[in-house]
């Protein structure tokens, strides 16, 4: 038996010995290939080499072959393993200012400026390689994802529109919305005329979800924004102020009445009316989402979750005018960032230092910041899921209307339909919602008119009835002039100290807590003596002193030009 | 005195031609016929375990049943008990995922080699531990134990390998844990309380050296804690996922775990970015959801140890007689 | 004997003994002790790809840095007695697996005994992430079957929150703990059981014990240095309780009586990639953790007689 038993191990340690350098003489064959590239992303979670018909596609215009490795897998992060050795790959998208400061701090990433003739359509975005001047005492080291030679809105529905049930808004008869807190009385309306769906499951007046939040009850913060105030001016996220680009104003999430404190308010009294979905503060994603798919919610904060998840599955319904559509109110105000300096998500492109190909990388990056390249972002190589129709306008294959997990005939390049650049790769390069001047449109296809027209449901075309022919929300704000574009400016990144980070993430942790704990108060008694708590916790950690480093940015933002 | 401990042993082993294995048996059943109170005891212990067993295994086919049911019933929560619409398409998306087939050979092998390697150092050294003669035993002893609690973190571990050149390697799977503490620590204290001192005494009046004592003596001796310790450590290898996350490049190298959740996050992405932008096509009946994915993954990663566990098990049943090893 | 007086101090047996686990000792001191040079990074603000002595040495900042508020003290203090609260169930607890052994064991028949072995460790290879959807699946308020079934049969009359109140939170989690680990922990005793010689139960049956008497006797003897052993582990382990549970049950309400140190110092450091901070709580856990392990070892050879380790 032992002699059998050390037989074995040695036999396997044998194999072992024989495994390991084939295995590792494997990978050593890609090293060098001058017609493929290595982009090491912070937004992909997809691995390996782009292949199917948007790897075809890459390969028809630039020659070469892309492989991706993701950042992060499975919730791991190896950027900073992969900085410590230097081992970034060819191209990187950095997922924030943060990471690339680390890689330039680390010297690893290429100063664009000494190689810009091969950059033409790089270069051409002169804001956003200004903003990168500045930020790096004249170097290039990146430029921003999202880039742009003219400053547009978009044509996409701003996110904070709240989505309700239309036909249940028409059985009540229209009822005008004075503000945001008067959509509480509508879909209270709603719930108690309707307890259950067509289908049966619990029907609440509003449905909420905690689970992403970061510092604050996010879903709540975000009224905010459907009131003029924006966190983002373009080049900084705020954590806890919300700004006013328009009037030049600031209100902090805990100042006395602000918009935030009013909010959870709000929330809370439709809890104490006993009409909040309560599971809101535990349900997963995946639950929220099969939620939104059954429609248990009168009103989402987050307005695509009605007409953009109920209703594509509920096609039965939207034939008989039943479903979800996004509904304003008198105030309703929305400030939109135009950009053309890019980066609202904090991604930046960039070459690494020590690249094994780094003539490849500045080719396809160069590419994918010309008009054409910069258009397949979302949809893929033209002739495949889009084709420019008569009118000179892009609309959808009949590929691209159909199924997303469909494959795509090998003749095309094959691979599924879902396949995209953006969802492989992510980080788009020319602002999507920029209109392309090579294709007269923007390249995002849910905001295309043949799009808009050609996917209308029954719903969709009594809602454009009822609002002068728009065919969304964001055309009919646009005429009612309830959204405003305001500017990004080029002014400094704000970067906490690490000590800092520590107290904002333990202040977010009290805020975000208390809250949620605020939705959930049993009367108003409760309710204020949490508020006061909130604040007073906060403030001992060290609230005031982030606000005020906060606020002294967004002055920056005010006063510059 | 040593002398005294063998004759102990002797009689025994005289005694007992190859019944050892029947023997336990016997112990188990006494002739005597069974006491009212011991009934009693049998039925509540078996309904107890036939409880335990419930409870246990319950959501484990509750998500066995999910991943082969109509994922629409089944993100309705409509599958509770038996499955419904069956349908095997989850499955046959995950074995269709490119690079899987090359992902569980490494996992396989990584499993096996990793196994076998720490399995059998932690014999070793488990049993050197109880060489009482050991000079600076103690120490010695203590030096290993303490590597379970000291915690270098990520980025000094990551810089070793680099320079020890395990990087995009596949030694890094079994290298680093080849040398387990809580291993050597079980070793230790089973050959100590099963193994009796007597028997390496004996062998080594007859002139065995230590060498002879671990493979003669000991080694068939330990059959159930190891059989332990290569269960523990075959699935820790099996499910491991952060090493290939942390210090593999090369896709030749991936292990399944590592396929399976870079699937997930993958899938979990697209779900996202359709939420946000309208899915456009209604759902098939056996369209692949998140949750069924992460179903399908969980089963995929467990049923192999499943099925292979029963066969651990002989050696659990197995009890030994001290009497009945010819050493 | 008169061996040993020939041969020099060095190439006596003991030291040859010796000998032949150094190079495992030589591994160990690379693979483990060395990258504690690391531990530099704790009084530096560490960046990724620079040479160590390069960056800026900041001395005891991101030690102080953990306390450097009376409210951050109190939130500290909370995490902690969350931590060792549940800990200590934990370890109360900690004799559970050893009973499911022994009654294990004790099945009559050997074929239910496998099923019962094989089905028990079913939960250790469910992800805490799973078990979570699981447990909403079955305890939400709005679909949860558990819930549903409930109010069907009038034992209540509104929904039960399970998973959003914050009672009993410690009991919940502990239990939720021995569920998922119970069949898997086991195995070590069973190992252990299968160890013990069998001759000693064939004397006490001739001696006339019954099982009950053997089983005290005998089999739980027969098991207690792998328990002392192991709960001796788990002591020098109780705050290390690992964050995967604690993520994904926390919520607002529950957090305060759930949060523990590892789902703490996730929360407000490791989550932004500060590797200092990150680097200043490894070694306060490994000091804190060697610490308690020599002090338990310690009062295990006063109360017991003999150290463990």
């Amino acid at each position: 038996m032992n002699k059998k038993y050390i037989a074995r191990m040695s036999a396997a340690a044998a194999a072992a010995a024989m495994v390991v350098p084939l295995a590792a003489c494997g990978g050593g064959t890609a090293a060098g290939n001058p017609n493929e590239i290595t982009i090491f992303s912070q937004g992909a979670t997809y691995e390996g080499t782009l292949d199917g018909y948007v790897g075809k596609g890459i390969k028809d215009a630039t020659g070469l072959t892309v492989k991706v490795t993701p950042s992060s897998v499975g919730g791991t992060d190896r950027f900073q393993t992969k900085l410590t050795t230097g081992n970034l790959g060819d191209l990187v998208l950095f997922g924030s200012r943060d990471a690339l400061k680390q890689a330039i701090d680390a010297g690893q990433v290429l100063d664009l400026n000494t190689v810009k003739d091969k950059l033409p359509n790089v270069f051409r975005f002169k804001d956003g390689v200004k903003r990168m001047e500045k930020l790096d005492s004249g170097k290039v080291y990146a430029i921003p994802s999202g880039v742009a030679e003219k400053a547009e809105l978009s044509k996409g529905d701003p996110v904070n529109v709240p989505a309700m049930r239309y036909d249940y808004y028409k059985e009540l008869g229209s009822p005008e919305i004075k503000d945001y807190w008067g959509y509480k009385d509508v879909a209270e309306a709603m719930a108690k005329a309707h307890p259950k769906t067509e289908k049966g499951d619990n029907f609440y007046a509003l449905s909420l979800f905690g689970g992403w939040d970061g510092t604050s009850a996010e879903q709540i913060r975000s009224i905010a924004y459907a009131n003029g105030w924006t966190k983002n001016d373009g080049i900084n996220g705020y954590t806890f102020i919300n700004m006013d680009p328009i009037n030049k104003k600031v209100q902090d999430l805990l100042e006395d009445d602000s918009l935030y404190l009013q909010g959870l308010k709000w929330a809370n009294s439709i809890y104490q009316d006993g009409m909040l979905d309560p599971d809101s503060a535990t349900q997963t994603w995946d639950d929220y989402l099969k939620k939104a798919e059954k429609g248990q919610s009168a009103m989402w904060i987050y307005g695509y979750m009605g007409n953009l998840n109920f209703n594509p599955v509920n096609k039965d319904l939207t034939a008989q005018k039943k479903g979800y559509e996004r509904i304003s109110n008198d105030s309703m105000n929305v400030v939109e960032n135009v950009s053309t300096i890019g980066g609202t998500e904090g991604w930046f492109w960039g070459v690494a230092k020590n690249a094994k190909n780094q003539a490849g990388a500045l080719k396809f990056l160069n590419y994918m910041y010309g008009d054409e390249g910069s258009f397949t972002f979302e949809n893929g190589p033209e002739g495949v899921l889009w084709k420019m129709n008569a009118d000179g306008k892009p609309e959808l294959t009949d590929l691209g209307k159909g199924d997303w997990s469909a494959t795509v005939p090998d003749s095309l390049g094959g691979g599924h339909v879902n396949e995209t650049f953006k969802a492989r790769v992510n980080g788009p390069t020319v602002n999507v919602n920029a209109v392309n001047p090579k294709y007269n449109s923007v390249s995002v296809y849910n905001q295309w008119d043949t799009y808009l027209t050609d996917n209308a449901s029954e719903l969709d075309k009594e809602w454009t009835a009822d609002h002068d022919g728009a065919l969304n929300m964001k055309a009919a704000m646009v005429k009612d002039k309830t959204v405003t574009a305001f500017p990004a400016k080029n002014v400094s990144q704000m970067e906490w100290s690490k000590e800092d980070q520590v107290v904002v993430s333990q202040v977010g942790d009290v805020i975000k807590q208390y809250s949620w704990k605020m939705i959930y108060a049993k009367d108003n008694a409760e309710f204020d003596s949490l508020e006061k708590d909130m604040v007073k916790k906060a403030k001992a950690l060290g609230y005031d002193k982030l606000v005020k480093f906060e606020t002294k940015f967004a002055q920056e933002y005010f006063d510059a030009e | 005195m040593s002398a005294q401990a063998i004759s102990a042993v002797k009689p025994a082993r005289a005694a007992k031609p190859a019944k050892a294995v029947k023997a336990k048996k016997d112990s188990r059943n006494p002739m005597d016929q069974l006491s009212t109170g011991e009934k009693v005891f049998n039925v509540c212990n078996t309904i107890f375990m036939v409880f335990m067993a419930f409870i246990c295994f319950y959501p484990f086919w509750y998500i066995f049943i999910n991943t082969i049911s109509n994922n629409k019933l089944s993100a309705d929560g409509k599958v509770l008990f038996w499955p419904q619409g069956i349908h095997f398409d989850n499955y046959k998306t995950i074995f269709e995922l490119p690079g899987i087939a090359n992902a569980t050979v490494v996992s396989v092998l990584r499993t096996v080699i990793g196994t076998v390697l720490c399995v059998a150092v932690s014999a070793f050294l488990g049993f050197m531990m109880t060489q009482t003669k050991m000079a600076h035993r103690q120490f010695i002893y203590r030096f290993f134990v303490a590597t379970m609690y000291v915690n270098a973190g990520l980025i000094p571990g990551y810089i070793l390998f680099n320079y020890l050149g395990l990087l995009d390697n596949f030694l890094v799977y079994v290298i680093p844990g080849a040398v387990s503490a809580f291993n050597i620590v079980l070793v230790k204290t089973y050959v100590e309380s099963s193994i009796p001192q007597s028997l390496q005494e004996a062998a080594e009046i007859d002139g065995a050296g230590t060498w002879t004592v671990f493979f003669k003596i000991a080694l068939p001796l330990m059959g159930p804690i190891l059989a332990t310790l290569a269960i523990f450590s075959a699935v820790g290898q099996w499910n491991s996922f952060m090493d290939t996350v942390l210090y593999i490049t090369n896709d030749k190298l991936q292990t399944l775990q590592y396929v399976l959740y870079r699937y997930l996050s993958q899938a979990q992405a697209m779900a996202n970015i359709m939420a946000q932008n309208g899915g456009g096509a209604d759902m098939a009946a056996t369209g692949v959801t998140t949750q069924s994915i992460k179903l399908t993954v969980t089963m995929v990663t467990v049923l192999p140890i499943f099925i292979v566990y029963p066969f651990m098990q002989k050696y659990f049943v197995k009890g030994i007689t001290i009497g009945a090893v010819k050493g | 004997m008169e061996q040993v007086k020939k041969t020099p101090r060095l190439l006596s047996h003991s030291w040859r003994l010796l000998y032949m686990v150094l190079p495992f000792a030589a591994f160990v001191l690379v693979f483990n002790y060395l990258p504690l040079l690391g531990w530099y990074f704790a009084f530096v603000d560490y960046q990724p790809g620079v040479a160590p002595w390069e960056m800026p040495f900041v001395g005891l900042k991101w030690f102080q840095s953990i306390v450097s508020s009376p409210e951050q003290m109190h939130t500290i203090g909370r995490v902690l007695v969350n931590t060792l609260g549940m800990s200590f169930l934990g370890l109360a607890c900690s004799v559970l697996p050893l009973i499911f052994a022994i009654l294990l064991y004790e099945l009559r028949s050997s074929k239910l005994r496998r099923v019962v072995q094989t089905l028990t460790t079913a939960p250790n290879f469910v992800s805490w992430v799973l078990v979570y959807a699981l447990v909403f699946a079955f305890l939400s308020v709005d679909n949860g079957v558990v819930n549903n079934l409930l109010v069907d049969w009038g034992v209540i009359k509104q929904p039960i929150n399970f998973l959003l109140s914050s009672d009993h939170m410690w009991l919940k989690m502990t239990a939720l703990g021995i569920w998922k680990s119970i069949g898997w922990s086991a195995i070590m005793y069973l190992a252990a059981i299968n160890g013990i010689d069998q001759e000693l139960y064939e004397a006490a049956s001739i001696d006339g014990a019954n099982r009950f008497q053997r089983a005290i006797h005998i089999t739980v003897p027969g098991l207690l240095p792998t328990f002392f052993v192991l709960l001796l582990m788990s002591v020098a382990n109780i705050i290390n309780t690992g964050m995967d549970q604690y993520f994904v049950f926390s919520n607002a309400m529950n957090k305060d009586s759930l949060e523990v140190l590892d789902l703490y110092t996730y929360n407000i450091g490791i989550s932004q990639g500060n590797f200092s901070f990150a680097t200043v709580i490894s070694i306060l856990k490994t000091v804190v953790s060697l610490a308690l392990l020599f002090s338990v070892n310690g009062i295990s050879k006063k109360v017991r007689g003999n150290s463990i380790f």
